[in-house]
């Protein structure tokens, strides 16, 4: 009983099927026009290599949260001097303004207020958890670590990004492993170090979810990689297995799983699209 | 506008949804007025949904339209939680119980209606389901509920939708063979929609907003319409009804140009829309998408000029004569609204009376019953569908779903014929009361099941599809001749008619009547009383037992 053709035997004669509901038309009511459906692409094609580079934001973040905790586990341990630590957070700090230049004024006072900040609180960071075991602050930084992994903003404005929340979570965890910390230097140099990790503005290429190439994306990986293996290495090793856990889970699954999942994301847009008020 | 000839056999049909009276809306409207147009065509039709605070049990609406108030809490939005398996034997009770031969959901946001195209899937009826929304696709809540409608809609005999744009939606995101998907619109009430004599002012111009205020209806548009419009016309006022969230941003227009300027009349009764449209000029609609648009309809029908987003199904509602479309902006809205205001004050437009019998004959509801009863009948008698074996639902689960969500729906809908099976052993269909129906006027049974051989326009059912169809309906039939003032007619008796308690008839036209009546007197061994002579082929009745078992149980058969 299904149809799909004009009701008159001599369809030749029949008026041109039109996309109006208040015009009578000798057509039956499940007749599919020659140019009835509009819209032809129904998903985005996704390559191995765009799942790859748009998994490297994540695998970054991963990275800089070990980097963080193994800069802790050294400088607790004496393996790693304060000022070693300054030094390296002043070369990341002019790297990143290398890259993307903000105004002086926004520098000075940024140092200005990172320096001052954390030399007047730092005596407070100091005893700020002393009535609280070192196991939970462990387990509390773990999960605001996680939790400022999971809120990132990685590049798409989706609901579950907060930008805010993910860098204040990202910051307390480092006040709550400065806290930890026996010297005032250290305390001093750490929170800086967290302040620089945690509260840096994102870089426009995880805004727009574009990079330079193909070949700088995998450099900067294996370049941050490499850091934070030999980092994890001197100072932490038990945290090694994370580390290639964390890598291969970034790099591998979530890609392979990005693009299993994709073809279930269906890019169409047409007129059922509720419209954008500008 | 289709294949199927207008004498069909009588169905019954059971309309589906968690949105129902005393609920109000789109929804509940289309499937009221749909069922008393088949109600009014012959066929018998009931409704389920779950209760409505102390509305539960059966009540029974205007013409018999009889409701099942299932005793389900909704969950969200109106809607039951999608379980799937714990109301499968209310459902199948109330199923066999009305001898229901088609079920029709309605809404994809109604879970109960999936719920019971699946129950009805499993027990070999007939489905159809109607979409009444559209949807989008790019975001993770669209993703989840399109495919969940992909797994409702795989074992779904037909679909409806309410216009073209819908179409290709539901084609798309449900991936249903579109030649399976008819276009139905909407209908509108012309005779409570009628130009009115305007009893304002005659200096001033009004502009009249019907919807729900909330951002879909683009309700963010109309604040800086309004103070345009009010800043350059000084003698053009506003009227808006409706309520929602976003109602304080209209407060707050309203204190800024004037109480005077702007009216808000809150929530508005759908009885009382017509009233409101009589007290303006120009009807304002700035949805951001619709699927149909019934309100621009009306203002068309009630005089009103009308201007309009041009979304979604709109541009396919009405001739360009009749609406004035702009972007979804406020900047091409205010050049519309001022067009058509202009056109007021110059008298230059067209009459009320021309545009309410423009509208008479583009939407009505007996128009959209006789076709929704096409796609029944398209439904009952498709011999390409294959039958609703598990095997086969479950291939087409695992077709259209994949290893994910094929695999989860294999799950439900095997534990669903685990219990279905169940139900079968301690609860056995012929256990079940076979409702009576409700007595319908003769006036309103006169077309059913004539079909006059001689005036037939489409073929009668072949060997085929009356084994199928006796297969639908999943009874004893028999093949009953009834000579009657020389016409002849040929007339399939669904066994669950035996249980009607009939009278004496002497309506030679209510032929289902008679049929009724025959069985009956097949049951009951004693003469009726019409002026039909009756030929009844004795062996594809029932078994005597089930006579006797029937009889008995017909003292029961009283719960109207």
């Amino acid at each position: 009983m299904l149809r799909n053709e004009p009701r008159s035997e001599d369809a030749t004669s029949l008026p041109p099927w039109e996309r109006v509901l208040w015009k009578k038309q000798p057509y039956a009511d499940n007749y599919i026009g020659p140019h009835f459906f509009r819209v032809t692409k129904k998903q985005r094609a996704v390559s191995s290599i765009e799942a790859f580079t748009g998994c490297r934001v994540v695998t970054h973040q991963i990275f800089w949260c070990l980097l963080v905790v193994s800069a802790f586990h050294g400088l607790s341990g004496g393996a790693l001097l304060p000022w070693q630590l300054m030094a390296a957070t002043a070369a990341h700090a002019a790297f990143t303004f290398c890259r993307s230049r903000p105004g002086w004024t926004a520098v000075q006072m940024a140092v200005m207020c990172v320096c001052l900040c954390g030399c007047l609180c730092g005596g407070v960071v100091q005893s700020l958890t002393a009535s609280i075991s070192t196991d939970t602050i462990y387990a509390c930084t773990t999960l605001l670590l996680v939790l400022h992994i999971v809120l990132h903003h990685y590049g798409h404005d989706i609901a579950l990004v907060n930008e805010t929340l993910s860098h204040n979570v990202g910051v307390f965890a480092c006040v709550c492993l400065a806290s930890r910390l026996t010297d005032y230097w250290a305390v001093f140099s750490f929170t800086v170090a967290g302040i620089a990790v945690f509260a840096r503005p994102d870089r426009e290429d995880n805004r727009h979810g574009c990079i330079e190439s193909t070949a700088a994306a995998v450099a900067e990986t294996l370049l941050l990689f490499s850091v934070t293996a030999v980092a994890v290495w001197v100072y932490v090793p038990v945290l090694l297995p994370l580390l290639l856990f964390s890598t291969a889970l970034s790099n591998v699954v979530l890609p392979a799983l990005f693009l299993r999942l994709q073809h279930h994301r269906q890019n169409i847009y047409g007129p059922w699209d509720e419209a954008r008020i500008d | 506008m289709s294949e199927i000839s207008n004498d069909v056999p009588r169905m019954v049909i059971c309309m589906v949804s968690d949105f129902l009276y005393p609920n109000v809306g789109g929804v509940e409207e289309h499937i009221f007025q749909l069922s008393q147009c088949l109600l009014q065509r012959g066929h018998k039709v009931v409704a389920v949904t779950h209760v409505y605070k102390d509305r539960r049990g059966i009540r029974y609406m205007t013409n018999g339209l009889k409701v099942y108030y299932l005793p389900i809490q909704p969950f969200y939005n109106q809607s039951v939680l999608p379980t799937f398996l714990t109301s499968v034997p209310l459902l199948r009770d109330v199923l066999l119980r009305e001898g229901v031969d088609v079920v029709h959901g309605h809404s994809a946001f109604s879970t109960m209606a999936h719920e019971a195209m699946s129950v009805a899937s499993a027990l070999g009826i007939k489905t159809v389901f109607t979409d009444h929304s559209l949807f989008g696709f790019a975001d993770v809540s669209a993703i989840v509920t399109n495919n969940f409608l992909t797994m409702s809609l795989a074992c779904v005999d037909r679909c409806i939708c309410v216009s073209y744009v819908g179409k290709e939606n539901t084609v798309l995101r449900a991936s249903v063979p579109p030649q399976r998907v008819s276009v139905i619109p909407n209908a509108l009430d012309t005779n409570a929609f009628h130009p009115r004599p305007y009893t304002g002012p005659r200096d001033r111009v009004v502009v009249v907003v019907m919807c729900r205020l909330q951002y879909r209806k683009g309700v963010d548009l109309q604040p800086p319409i309004i103070r345009h419009i009010c800043a350059r016309y000084p003698n053009v006022d506003f009227v808006i009804g409706g309520g929602g969230p976003k109602m304080g941003l209209l407060s707050e227009v309203r204190d800024e140009v004037g109480p005077e300027r702007v009216t808000l009349l809150g929530p508005v009764a759908h009885a009382d829309v017509p009233q409101v449209l009589a007290r303006g000029h120009v009807f304002l609609n700035t949805s951001l998408t619709e699927a149909f648009c019934i309100a621009i309809c009306e203002a068309v029908a009630a005089g009103l000029q009308v201007v309009s987003t041009d979304v979604g199904g709109i541009t396919e509602v009405l001739p360009p004569s009749l609406i004035c479309l702009a972007q979804p902006n406020v900047k091409s809205l205010c050049n519309a609204l001022e067009g058509a205001i202009e056109r007021e004050m110059a008298g230059t437009r067209m009459s009320p009376e021309e545009q309410h019998r423009l509208m008479r004959g583009l939407y009505s509801w007996p128009d959209v019953a006789l076709r929704t009863e096409r796609v029944y009948c398209s439904a009952m008698w498709d011999e390409q569908q294959p039958r609703p074996l598990l095997r086969n639902r479950i291939n087409r689960y695992m077709e259209q779903g994949g290893l994910l969500a094929g695999g989860f729906m294999v799950l439900l809908v095997t534990l669903q014929a685990l219990i279905l099976a169940l139900c079968d052993i301690f609860r056995p269909s012929n256990n079940i009361d076979k409702a009576p129906d409700f007595p319908v006027p003769a006036t309103l049974s006169s077309k059913l099941v004539k079909t006059n051989a001689s005036s037939r326009a489409i073929p009668p059912p072949t060997n085929e599809k009356r084994q199928a169809m006796k297969d639908n309906f999943r009874g004893v039939q028999c093949n009953a001749d009834i000579s009657n003032s020389g016409h002849e007619f040929e007339i399939i008796v669904n066994s669950r008619a035996k249980k009607f308690i009939g009278e004496k008839s002497h309506d030679s036209q209510a032929l289902s009547r008679a049929v009724r009546l025959l069985d009956n007197a097949n049951l009951c061994k004693k003469s009726v009383n019409t002026n039909a002579s009756l030929k009844t082929d004795r062996k594809a009745l029932d078994n005597e037992h089930k006579f006797k078992y029937n009889l008995r149980r017909r003292k029961n058969d009283c719960d109207y």
